[in-house]
């Protein structure tokens, strides 16, 4: 079986161009990552993050890794293609890790570009900050163009050893949750919303026995842009004029961030490493694992880059500045979340689902006709019904330069080819400028994550979750000023990066999926166990797919947390209601809570590849599985892993 | 110490698996819920009331102890050994056995649930029956009102009912003993909360003359301070 992966990874690489050799020594370290204080560190060639790897496509990367720990480690490389032994994942492909002392040979064909990572894949060793960016450079010219370019890896720093924040999490899931709701903010929503309603809501969610307060499992963290927090002033330095690409990668354990830099437009150009089309947003959201590469074109100055946790409680300020003397200053506090039950069963049309004149109102969605697919003909800010309202003014439609001739619009949502010169759309998340009469005081943002299993039917109706009682609207704040809602936080009239904006950069043939698979998320907040399908890693069957079968996985988030589902060795492409040749290629996806997620595989990668929560102390605590690629039954009729070294 | 040793080897295929480390891991949990100094009746008298436990997600080795001194004098001990199983969502059930040295040396079998009931009720209901005959059930619900995330009032209830009579403890058949209060707790850390109780822990019924008939304090209001505290 190991023949044929060699086969195949042969036909897809017809030469190999050089090769360049790595060294990375994984040691213990004390240092000072918070300036006043000496944290226990894992560092990598003494730095944390390690050093960023730098390999072109084409090279054979030689990469030796020495164990110093006193444990057995791994490192994995997030987002390549590799053969199945050099993934860099214990207990798959006949990987065992790296035992103390020992070291271990990568070899890696590079057969990709982008901006990707690697990372520990041993217990809470990543947390501890064994992690560092891997950008590769492409063969060809690079699709992306730009005058300087920095590497920004976010990360989540704490000083706790990772065991001990996972005994925690089991001991009490609430340990981190400094915001969890009191009797005095249950009498100021009674004041607001009446007495009966505010001890329903509170008896529902204490029949659940969960909190709704839950954003995030575990706080206590110095938020680190490429090994600096706040207080270490990291700066990125540019001249006036240049086109800046910003390669960022949340390399954080547990921390969902959002990204701005308040008066500078950001221009997505690629996501986990593959170019999308160019799409323009004020704002950003980052799942656990991700990376996103952008390109801003700032005025001389100095900017504020500022990345916060989705809870609020950490952040880091950078400084993107054409002059160092130049200081920046932090934008004022969002408001924090309060989760809503019913947001399980909140009416948000999806993608290929009828958008009625009364949700595109509430800016959930748009009539079908003006989404932006392939070139946007009308302002996707201000579609026709909201400009009639009078909410606001269409801007003049970007992309009507003459259209590439070589690639009429129709070709391009064909996934025939990729029409060059449009420029970048803007990103359709949040469609009104302003807060209409009546609205809630936040906007209801569509991140994209995952539709509603749920839209379209009355849950006046429907029994159990889907009935529970809300005190307000998602958008609306409750009696002490949160907000309720997962996917809210950004103000009226920025533009929000939703996962249903990113199309493909290059178009390709594809063909329909031939079955679907599916991966419900579960968990038991309280116990903190989570699992795939109700078993937690190595208690249920591995997902077997044949080489070359192309097979559709559908997650199912029933938990009330937000997972960022990755698969190791392959990317797959999302559902997002792009057409299907141009739905991005992705190897992380967030599912949002209550939310339903489809990826289409083909499976052209043998071996065994872990398909898990992003979220570190998840996938600790069993939120993994296995996908088998192979194309032989055994006698007893299970597919046989095609990478060999079962054990 | 049998007791100890059945518990552990009911517990032992948990422990004994090897680990691949998402989510098998072993774990463990030691509570002092209860530890505090107080002047009661004259005397001082120190109280206790620990539990702890080790083992997966499924399968728990649970123990627990309490007791109370009055002067130089132990008044009451006793300790619980249980095999503790997941059943449902948020509940254990559990079996084994407790031992207690004081007021008289004796034995029970133990059966009982434990875990979280709906609204966040900390839930444990156990069925003990001793060796000498005697058959009791104990109930215990608490439940945790935060003033602020750190400021925490936890009212709790907790009842011995005997279904036997046991004249070495003065006991009658029926609700003997009863235990209500409330305990507030300042969270300095998540681990570490200083608290101070208000508690009435009183005989009842027949059981409660019998003592007195016995010249003893068949119970009252008390206040105590202490530290509930977690490793």
């Amino acid at each position: 079986m190991l023949r044929l992966l060699l086969l195949v990874t042969g036909l897809l690489l017809p030469a190999l161009a050089q090769a360049g050799t790595y060294d990375l020594v994984v040691e213990r370290a004390a240092m000072q990552i918070v300036p006043g204080r000496t944290d226990s560190v894992i560092a990598i060639n003494g730095t944390v993050p390690g050093p960023t790897l730098r390999f072109k496509e084409g090279e054979e990367a030689v990469v030796r890794v020495t164990n110093k720990l006193s444990a057995t480690t791994s490192i994995h490389w997030h987002g390549l293609l590799v053969d199945g032994a050099y993934d860099g994942a214990p207990g798959f492909n006949g990987f065992a890790g790296i035992a103390p002392g020992e070291t271990y040979t990568y070899r890696i064909r590079i057969r990709q570009s982008g901006t990707y990572w690697y990372h520990a894949h041993s217990g809470g060793q990543e947390q501890a900050g064994q992690y560092g960016a891997l950008i590769i450079a492409p063969k060809a010219e690079d699709p992306i163009k730009s005058d300087v370019e920095h590497v920004i890896l976010l990360s989540d720093h704490t000083r706790e050893d990772p065991a001990r924040v996972q005994k925690n999490l089991k001991s009490d899931s609430g340990y981190y949750n400094w915001n969890k709701r009191t009797l005095p903010e249950l009498m100021r929503d009674a004041k607001k919303f009446g007495m009966k309603a505010t001890m329903a809501e509170r008896a529902a969610w204490g029949d659940m026995r969960m909190d709704a307060t839950d954003i995030a499992d575990v706080t206590g963290y110095a938020l680190l842009m490429h090994g600096r927090p706040t207080a270490a002033g990291p700066t990125l330095a540019f001249q006036p004029g240049q086109r800046v690409r910003l390669r960022f990668i949340n390399g954080s354990a547990m921390s969902f961030m959002d990204i701005r830099i308040p008066g500078v437009p950001m221009t997505i150009v690629a996501a986990d490493g593959r170019p999308v089309q160019p799409v323009t947003v004020d704002e950003f959201r980052m799942g656990v694992a991700e990376t996103y590469d952008v390109i801003v074109e700032p005025p001389a100055g100095a900017h504020a880059l500022w990345v916060e946790t989705l809870d609020r409680r950490a952040s880091v300020l950078g400084r993107l500045t054409s002059d160092p003397a130049l200081t920046v200053a932090a934008p004022a506090a969002r408001p924090k979340q309060v989760l809503l039950l019913a947001e399980m069963g909140h009416s948000m049309p999806a993608p290929g689902e009828a958008c009625t004149a009364e949700h595109a109102a509430m800016g959930h969605c748009q009539i079908a006709g003006v989404t932006p697919v392939a070139a946007g003909a009308a302002d996707p800010d201000c579609p026709p019904e909201h400009a009639a309202m009078g909410h606001c003014t269409p801007k003049a439609p970007a992309a009507v330069k003459p259209a590439d001739p070589d690639c009429p619009p129709e070709h391009a949502a064909m996934g025939h080819c990729t029409p060059k010169a449009a420029g970048p759309r803007a990103a359709t998340a949040v469609a009104l400028a302003e807060k209409p009469a009546g609205g809630t005081p936040f906007p209801v943002v569509d991140y994209g994550y995952g539709k509603d299993p749920m839209a379209g039917m009355d849950h006046s109706k429907m029994k159990g979750m889907m009935n529970m009682p809300v005190l307000g609207k998602e958008g609306d704040t409750d009696g002490s000023g949160r907000v309720f809602g997962w996917a809210t936080g950004a103000p009226y009239g920025a533009r929000v990066l939703s996962m249903r904006d990113l199309v493909a950069l290059n178009p390709k043939e594809t063909a329909p999926p031939t079955r679907e698979i599916i991966v419900r998320l579960q968990g038991n907040m309280e116990r903190y166990i989570w699992t795939l399908n109700g078993h937690k890693f190595g208690e249920g069957p591995p997902i077997d797919v044949r080489f070359g079968e192309r097979v559709r996985v559908t997650f199912i988030n029933e938990t009330m947390m937000a997972h960022p589902m990755h698969l190791h060795g392959m990317f797959f492409e999302v559902e997002n209601g792009q057409a299907p040749g141009l739905m991005p290629e992705k190897n992380v996806i967030v599912v949002a809570p209550g939310r339903t997620q489809s990826i289409i595989l083909t499976a052209n990668e043998a071996g065994e590849w872990p398909l898990h929560c992003h979220l570190l102390y998840h996938m600790n605590s069993g939120m993994m599985g296995k996908l088998v690629v192979a194309n032989v039954l055994g006698p007893d009729g299970k597919a046989v892993p095609a990478a060999g070294h079962v054990h | 110490m049998r007791a100890v040793l059945l518990a552990a080897l009911l517990a032992a295929p948990a422990l004994a698996k090897d680990g691949h480390g998402h989510g098998d891991a072993i774990n463990n949990y030691t509570l002092v819920e209860e530890a505090d100094i107080t002047r009661f009746d004259g005397k001082w008298v120190a109280n206790w009331e620990v539990q702890g436990w080790i083992g997966g997600d499924v399968n728990k080795f649970w123990w627990r102890t309490e007791g109370e001194t009055k002067g130089p004098r132990l008044e009451q001990s006793e300790f619980q050994a249980l095999y503790s199983r997941n059943i449902a969502m948020f509940f254990d059930a559990q079996v084994g056995l407790r031992h207690d040295i004081q007021p008289d040396a004796r034995s029970y079998a133990v059966v009982g649930v434990q875990g979280l009931s709906p609204l966040f009720f900390e839930t444990e209901a156990h069925a003990f029956f001793g060796f000498k005959g005697d058959v009791l059930l104990r109930l215990r619900q608490s439940f945790d009102l935060r003033m602020t995330n750190r400021l925490v009032v936890q009212p709790l209830f907790e009842t011995d009912i005997y279904l036997t009579r046991v004249p070495e403890r003065l006991i009658a058949p029926g609700p003997a003993i009863i235990e209500a209060g409330v305990l507030t707790r300042y969270e300095i850390t998540r681990r570490v909360a200083p608290y101070v109780a208000v508690m009435f822990e009183r005989r009842l019924g027949e059981s409660a003359r019998l003592a007195q008939a016995a010249g003893e304090n068949p119970g009252g209001w008390s206040l105590r301070t202490g530290v509930r505290f977690w490793l």
